[in-house]
Formats: structure tokens, sequence, C-alpha cells
């Protein structure tokens, strides 16, 4: 079981939660890293930014 | 021409466009937007008129450019050199750690809230280079999962996941440069 996890690795974990389910073990190691780096956890918020305007931009092509 | 008609007539520029960002192909995006339109006019019956013609009218277009790709999956799953450019040596140093302080874009509600930002992500979606945009819009606008992208392309999971990566950190360098640098902090 590994939780100690490199800044690259942790942004492909991030990027692969829109795309997949996580393992326990992988986001038990997002959450690990993230009480420690800056970085990453922004990251983290730069990724969620990205997934609220992907959902307005596909209710945007619906209605418009 | 029937009203009919002229409203699909009217929605086709529309289409086209949905199509394109799809495909990255004009033919097949004009070919995926006609067969659309023809499904249309030749039976104008199966739109029963309970949803918006609009929304009818692109979830046929969305099986149409699936036809599309399945037609043309060899030239479609051809990865260009910008295909192949992979962001995560220019953002991470040889121990994994990032290169530069990430950037706090703040709250989504603030950002993705309006109506520019949203315009300027669709302008960097269709930036994406031509492979990694057709995988990037058949998850998010298609909405199909990693296994039907895999099977209905006949491209290998790996392969896939990478493309995907790629695209997103793209997405996320061209938001920062183009919204979040400069224009932001102005308002």
């Amino acid at each position: 079981m590994k939780l100690r996890r490199s800044c690259r690795e942790v942004t492909r974990l991030v990027l692969e939660s829109e795309d997949r389910p996580l393992t326990l073990v992988e986001r038990t190691a997002l959450q690990f890293h993230w009480m420690a780096c800056t970085n990453c956890t922004r990251f983290k918020g730069q990724a969620e930014v990205m997934r609220e305007s992907l959902k307005r931009w596909r209710g945007y092509r619906q209605e418009e | 021409m029937h009203d009919f008609d002229r409203q699909v007539e009217h929605l086709r520029p529309q289409l086209l466009r949905y199509a394109r960002t799809q495909l990255r192909n004009d033919a097949w995006a004009e070919d995926a937007v006609s067969e659309t339109v023809l499904a249309a006019l030749e039976k104008p019956q199966a739109f029963a008129g309970q949803s918006q013609l609009k929304t009818w009218l692109v979830g046929v277009l969305k099986h149409k450019v699936v036809d599309q790709l399945r037609r043309h999956t060899r030239e479609a799953t051809i990865l260009s050199t910008e295909d192949g450019e992979d962001l995560d040596d220019a953002l991470f140093d040889e121990t994994g750690h990032w290169r530069a302080t990430q950037a706090d874009w703040g709250n989504p509600e603030h950002s993705c809230g309006q109506r520019e930002f949203i315009e300027i992500m669709e302008v960097c979606m269709a930036q994406l280079p031509a492979m990694q945009g057709r995988v990037f819009m058949m998850r998010e606008w298609l909405e199909l999962d990693t296994d039907e992208i895999c099977k209905e392309l006949k491209i290998t999971s790996t392969n896939l996941w990478v493309l995907l990566h790629r695209a997103r950190l793209r997405l996320r360098e061209c938001l920062q440069q183009r919204w979040f640098d400069g224009h932001a902090k102005a308002n």
C-alpha cells in the first residue's frame, strides 16, 4: 500500500478521477498529500473549476 | 419550405459547429450534420414535439458523429506530433515536484458562472490537438465512458488514459493563460 505519492502522481490521479472512481488507497493517498502540499491543493481546486465549467457548458449547449 | 424545415435549417450552423469540435474534420462534420438534417426532414413525425427541436436534433447528431468516428476509425486515431507532446516534464521536475507555484483559481462559482469564461473554455477545447480533442469531447460532450471510447475508436485503455491526461492538462494550461493570468485579476 503506497501512501506517499509525488505531486506528479497526485496530479495524474486527480485528473483520472474525472474518468474513473479512485480506489480507497488512492483517495487516502490524495488526502494525505493535500494536507502538506499547497500546490496540489490548488491544482485540485483548478480541476473542480474545470469540472463545474464543463457541466455548465453542457447545459448551455442543450439550451441555447 | 415548411415551417419545420425552416427551423431545422436554421439550426444547421450550430449543429455543424458541434460536429466540428467533436470530429475535428470538416468533411466528416458536414456528413454527420447532413445525415442529421435529412433524418429530421424525412421523418418529421419522429419529432414528437415534447422536447425542444434543438435538443432532439443534437440527440440525433450525437449518434451520427459516433457513426462517422466508426467509419473513419483509422484516420481518426492518427496521432499528430502535438498529440504526442507531454506537458508533465514541463510542469514537474525529476523528483516529481511542481516546478512553478500553482495559482489559486478561487471559488468555481466565480469563474464558471460567467458566460465569457465558458466561451474561452470552448476556444481552449477547440485548440486541443485533434486526437486529444476527439477523446476529450467523446468523454465530456457525448458523455461516453472510457470503455466505450476505447471500443469505438479501437484504441487501448493505456492510450486513452494518456490522451485524456494530456487533454485535461492542456485545457488547464490554456485557461490559466487566457483567463486567470491577467484579466481575472482585473475583475
